[in-house]
């Protein structure tokens, strides 16, 4: 097959679209415009953040609530570590939280 | 008649309708080359779509450096090879086509209408490999030299070279065992 033939076929092979594809192109794109992107916090800085408030917390709770929880534990006895693991737990539910949105999000893109 | 990149800059100061006549212009090209990949037309155009719309979004970050197609193609080649990584069914189209054709196998070619002898080439190079397909049609189609094949597609230049010859015997053989002596009626 000679170049100016196959050059011909070729020229033949072009698909056409449909007929209302650019119309249905700028339709999504005017709906593209007009939907306001959603501002996401990055799931990195999420996760730092909800980090370095689960220490700081924990510290604050470790100074604050244990004294007074000795004191406490004189007349009643509480054991302190079904406390933090409770809100260990709050933390942990917290965060799981968050990682629902954020799959969800995904799946809605 | 506006350049394309006389459009561009259009585009970048909000006129879209600058933008409808650059879809316009090169929405037929496009198709064929992710037809080329996809092998589904349908599913092309909907590639096509999610180009185009990626296209308008990165406009401002086209330089002027390089011709407009070569940008686009490579937009419209990258997404058709993202869609079939996504999709593993590629062979519906040529089994459907194949069905269609069948029964109008045995009119001479002659008496077949353009855009029969459309379909037929179509045809053809559905059988091809999806990179000798490709190749061809940047070749053929869109004129495109072979460093700017390698641009677009990624590929290198020897691979480029080998898909060609391997694309134009392969096509010519197809179409052979499509047509038979028909095909000097193609031609």
């Amino acid at each position: 097959m000679k170049e100016e033939q196959l050059k011909n076929l070729m020229q033949k092979s072009t698909v056409a679209t449909s007929d209302d594809f650019t119309d249905a192109l700028m339709q999504q794109l005017e709906t593209l415009e007009e939907t306001q992107p959603i501002k996401l916090i990055s799931f990195r800085k999420i996760v730092a953040f909800s980090i370095a408030s689960l220490v700081i917390l924990s510290l604050i709770a470790y100074q604050y609530v244990t004294p007074f929880l000795s004191e406490l534990s004189g007349s009643v006895q509480i054991n302190k570590t079904p406390i933090f693991a409770a809100f260990l737990l709050l933390c942990l539910l917290g965060l799981n939280y968050v990682l629902r949105l954020q799959r969800s999000y995904r799946e809605l893109l | 008649m506006h350049t394309d990149f006389e459009l561009i800059e259009k585009i970048k100061q909000g006129d879209m309708s600058a933008f409808r006549h650059l879809v316009e212009r090169h929405k037929d090209v496009s198709l064929s080359l992710a037809c080329s990949i996809l092998k589904d037309r349908s599913r092309a155009e909907d590639v096509l779509q999610e180009s185009f719309i990626k296209v308008f979004k990165k406009i401002d970050t086209f330089q002027f450096n390089a011709a407009f197609t070569t940008w686009l193609y490579r937009i419209v080649i990258n997404t058709s090879y993202n869609a079939v990584k996504k999709e593993k069914n590629r062979h519906h189209f040529t089994q459907e086509a194949e069905e269609k054709l069948a029964t109008t196998a045995d009119i001479p070619i002659d008496k077949l209408k353009e855009n029969d002898q459309k379909k037929y080439i179509n045809l053809a190079l559905e059988k091809l490999r999806s990179e000798e397909a490709l190749v061809l049609r940047l070749f053929y189609l869109c004129e495109l030299k072979i460093s700017e094949i390698a641009k677009s597609t990624g590929f290198s230049t020897s691979k480029i070279k080998v898909d060609l010859s391997r694309g134009r015997s392969n096509l010519s053989f197809q179409l052979r065992k499509l047509l038979g002596t028909e095909i000097d009626n193609l031609l």
